[in-house]
């Protein structure tokens, strides 16, 4: 399981949303009212964070390499769940993982930082099996 | 039937609007005049503001886990909107934003009318004030 980088800096606290996940079905009667019952908890929540990465930070230096590494060795392009300290700490989450879905938009701010908007999905870890992991030879 | 938690706002942002739903038994039928139901159902979208991550996560996990998306909910501030023995059922999650420091949550219902009761537990249905 993947771990993100102290290295990396957590999500900007100002700008952050989520869609949570609904595993309600919903069915409409004839009298108009509506039937409601779940089925499953599959539905992770979906966020979409963004990470201020900076190019010459002063203790880990350039972040936006770090984090291009991260995202294709340990996350294979964000196939793979990784856990995170700010899952909990900021996003309330207790004993849940999260995953890249889409591939993160960066925006860049000349040569000082980049700005990443990354949309990651969180689940309870217990309902994530294990990694999927293919031979691959002559890997960098 | 749940309750709504004490540990959780007990009245959402005064902002909310009822709309009534439901409430002729059939639209399509060509009576004159349409049959209307006493009480019928509304929905609404109760916003919570100025939320902390603790308070944002509780309400995500009532609705998720002790609500099980689907169970209907007897909420505090019905009755102080006219609505003394109604209760509420969500009809999609709620919607959660960062607004500043803190979270803002919003929950869409639909609220549904119970049999209204004496203390007795008579049933006082029909009765004219």
């Amino acid at each position: 399981m993947a771990i993100w980088p102290e290295s990396l800096p957590c999500p900007r606290q100002n700008s952050c949303s989520v869609t949570l996940g609904e595993n309600a079905l919903h069915r409409t009667m004839q009298s108009g009212q509506k039937e409601v019952r779940r089925y499953g908890s599959a539905a992770p929540d979906l966020w979409t964070l963004n990470f201020l990465l900076l190019k010459a930070h002063h203790e880990y230096g350039d972040q936006t390499k770090i984090f291009a590494q991260f995202y294709r060795n340990d996350l294979n392009f964000g196939v793979n769940w990784f856990s995170a300290a700010w899952i909990a700490a900021q996003l309330g989450y207790p004993d849940h993982l999260a995953k890249l879905v889409e591939y993160p938009v960066t925006q860049f701010y000349g040569l000082s930082y980049h700005d990443v908007s990354a949309k990651v999905i969180i689940q309870k870890a217990s309902a994530i099996k294990a990694d999927t992991s293919w031979p691959v030879a002559n890997v960098a | 039937m749940i309750a709504w938690p004490e540990s959780l706002p007990q009245c959402p942002a005064r902002e909310f609007q009822l709309v009534p739903i439901n409430g002729q038994a059939d639209a399509e039928e060509q009576l004159s005049p349409y049959r209307v139901r006493t009480y019928p159902e509304h929905s609404a979208t109760f916003s919570f503001k100025a939320l902390s991550t603790e308070e944002m996560q509780a309400l995500r996990t009532f609705y998720d886990l002790t609500l099980n998306q689907c169970a209907p909910f007897t909420a505090p501030w019905l009755p102080q909107c006219g609505l003394e023995h109604h209760f509420c059922q969500c009809s999609g999650p709620p919607t959660i934003e960062r607004t500043g420091t803190h979270w803002s949550v919003s929950l869409p219902v639909v609220i549904y009318s119970g049999v209204p009761m004496d203390e007795a537990g008579n049933i006082t249905y029909g009765e004219r004030e």
